[in-house]
């Protein structure tokens, strides 16, 4: 069998081994729905999703400490998602941090909507298709040699293949021992406080440095899942944020109409 | 001289809802009268954990002189909609600054962000918040209407008409007009034109505009530090010289938080005075903060709690009535040094009564309030 690129390419998109990958995929000006619901803001990327496994979306500046990012599947993906049971790619991420990376699992055919409310020149949105870290090393075997050094010099790759591995070892290793409902009560300083509650009802109390917290995308007086696992080396503690709700125009609009009616409409400083 | 009509003494009840969290405050005038400062109840939906409201309803009163509103945080406001709605009052002092439209304006910001976050508490504060202003709105409509004052430092604020002779006089410290203008700039610097939230400001920033309140009667001095923190006493200590600060009784801002204090403001509060300090525990914010109780303890007769901390049980015996994995609390003890929550306990309450030349007629400790030091 003889290699040829377009073989690498099936498991990692152009943008992956681009030069410029680490700029991730070109962000363009839509012409989609998205821009009808914030035709001032809205940024989409669309990007076929062939049997992906996962879906990176990751952040790097600074851009996103003032905006939000929302995250869309079309109604096919999420249809196919949700037949599969990987209902994850329903909807949002916000508080987006920069470094940050969110991922998503799932395996369909569809593709993926992002929509940035804010500044958004320095996001990446990488597909990763199914990879094995076997059927990897098998494919750049099969390069030849020149393009096998090539690809070996890639520091993407690399990751790519680390991460891979990493990834599969934590999903094969760790045991989830408890789950807990998470909530960042205040950050002060460098200190984040938070309350745990179990399944059970038991609430706890706890402190959590905040940018551990907010590389996770996990922010103040925001919700986050709080998951114990057993591992080979021991116990540990992963967080994952929750996602925010979508307000959409009309939740929007129904809320100021509660406070209009509630508060009045007139300004004079002596209103109440 | 005290006024006639004075029975001699003044009453400070700090009270709590039995809970690790929130503020209630209330006072009782010389003349007879009350006065609430903040509201914390454990429900919205059951009076009967309103410490305000239990308090009031034992002592058969029925109107209360003023009511005030510190600043926009939770733990200094759930449950002031029901006081609003069972008593007659007067006059209601909010944190000053904000018109009507800007007041609208955080009214939605709290019911935007608190919808975004799906958290249920946050929703139904946000909503609390929305129905305080609105039934304020709605009451002082009318002859004999409430009536509204919204508070800035240097504001004598009681006797309502003022009444600069008056035996009991109660006065605004903060907050002073810059650090409002700051929060009205940040407040509408989070919205689009067209209403959309677009950022959220960091929770702590609210307490920027807390009031602080300096209650004096004859010689003896209360001071009410809502939650100002450091900037804000840094302004009070610009504007006040030191003598006006000297206090008898102190509610400790901001919790006992290192951040609720400047360097020489607690030599300025207890100069001259065997002051008593009085904190409101925040234990799932860690407060109050054992730095700040040993700065304070340095200068003060003694420390009082409305509530009082209990030991972290230990993790064998954290399973209590849950079936929760030992090892999972292991976990969490070792990474977050995590700690299980008290479930509801009795109302606690500091009683702090003074006659009219700073003497101390009776301290009283109810339920879960203890003396922390001293």
């Amino acid at each position: 069998m003889s290699p040829s690129r377009s073989s690498v390419l099936d498991f990692g998109t152009q943008s992956d081994l681009d030069e410029n990958a680490e700029s991730g995929l070109p962000l363009e000006d839509t012409t989609g729905r998205y821009a009808e619901l914030d035709r001032a803001s809205a940024t989409t990327i669309r990007q076929s999703l062939r049997d992906a496994q996962e879906v990176i979306v990751r952040m790097n500046g600074n851009a996103f400490n003032r905006g939000r990012l929302y995250v869309d599947a079309t109604r096919e993906y999420r249809q196919m998602a949700d037949e599969s049971r990987h209902n994850t790619l329903t909807p949002i991420l916000s508080g987006v941090r920069s470094g940050a990376q969110y991922t998503w699992q799932g395996s369909a055919e569809g593709q993926l909507g992002l929509r940035i409310r804010g500044q958004a020149d320095d996001a990446s949105l990488r597909i990763r298709p199914s990879v094995q870290v076997s059927e990897l090393l098998h494919t750049i075997r099969e390069l030849d040699e020149s393009n096998r050094r090539e690809l070996a010099r890639s520091p993407l790759l690399r990751n790519l293949l680390n991460e891979a591995s990493e990834t599969r070892q934590a999903r094969e290793d760790a045991t989830v021992i408890e789950e807990l409902k998470g909530y960042v009560e205040e950050i002060d300083g460098d200190t984040a406080y938070v309350r745990l509650e179990s399944p059970e009802g038991e609430i706890l109390y706890g402190q959590y440095p905040a940018a551990e917290l907010d590389a996770n995308g996990i922010r103040e007086r925001r919700s986050f899942l709080c998951r114990v696992t057993r591992t080979r080396s021991g116990l540990g503690v992963q967080f994952q944020a929750s996602r925010d709700a979508v307000l959409s125009e009309g939740d929007v609009e129904r809320i100021w109409r509660e406070v209009d009616a509630a508060l009045g409409t007139e300004d004079s400083d002596d209103a109440f | 001289m005290l006024s006639d009509a004075s029975d001699g003494r003044i009453e400070i009840h700090i009270l709590n809802a039995g809970v690790a969290c929130g503020e209630s405050i209330v006072i009782r005038l010389p003349h007879g009268g009350y006065g609430v400062v903040d509201c914390y109840a454990r429900s919205l939906r059951n009076e009967n954990t309103n410490p305000t409201v239990e308090f009031l309803q034992r002592r058969n009163v029925d109107t209360i002189e003023f009511l005030c509103l510190t600043h926009p945080h939770s733990d200094h406001y759930r449950g002031m909609s029901q006081i609003l709605r069972k008593f007659r009052v007067l006059h209601f002092w909010r944190f000053g600054g904000l018109s009507a439209g800007e007041l609208r304006w955080l009214a939605g910001y709290k019911r935007l962000d608190a919808e975004q976050s799906r958290c249920r508490g946050a929703i139904s504060d946000a909503q609390e918040f929305q129905d305080i202003l609105s039934l304020a709105r709605k009451l002082r409509k009318g002859p004999g209407g409430l009536r509204v004052t919204l508070v800035q430092s240097k504001q004598q604020l009681y006797p309502c008409p003022v009444d600069a002779s008056a035996a009991c006089q109660i006065w605004a410290l903060a907050p002073c007009g810059n650090s409002i203008s700051d929060y009205q700039e940040r407040l509408n610097s989070c919205f689009s034109s067209n209403r959309v939230l677009l950022k959220t400001l960091p929770h702590r920033f609210h307490n920027t505009v807390s009031v602080a309140l300096l209650v004096r009667f004859g010689q003896t001095c209360v001071i009410l530090g809502g939650d100002v923190e450091k900037a804000g006493w840094g302004h009070v200590a610009e504007e006040f010289n030191a003598d006006a600060l000297a206090a008898h009784v102190v509610k400790v801002s901001h919790h006992g938080s290192v951040n609720g204090y400047t360097e020489h403001l607690w030599e300025h509060f207890s100069s001259g005075r065997r002051t008593v300090a009085v904190v409101t525990p925040y234990h799932s914010r860690g407060l109050p903060q054992r730095e700040a109780l040993e700065h304070i303890g340095k200068h003060v007769d003694s420390i009082l709690t409305t509530f009082t901390p209990t030991e972290p049980r230990s993790v064998s015996a954290s399973r209590g009535p849950y079936p929760s994995p030992l090892e999972s609390r292991i976990a969490l003890r070792q990474l977050l040094q995590a700690r299980t929550a008290t479930g509801d306990r009795p109302f606690g309450r500091c009683t702090l009564v003074y006659d009219g030349f700073g003497g101390c007629l009776d301290v009283e400790l109810k339920g879960v309030a203890a003396k922390v030091l001293r």
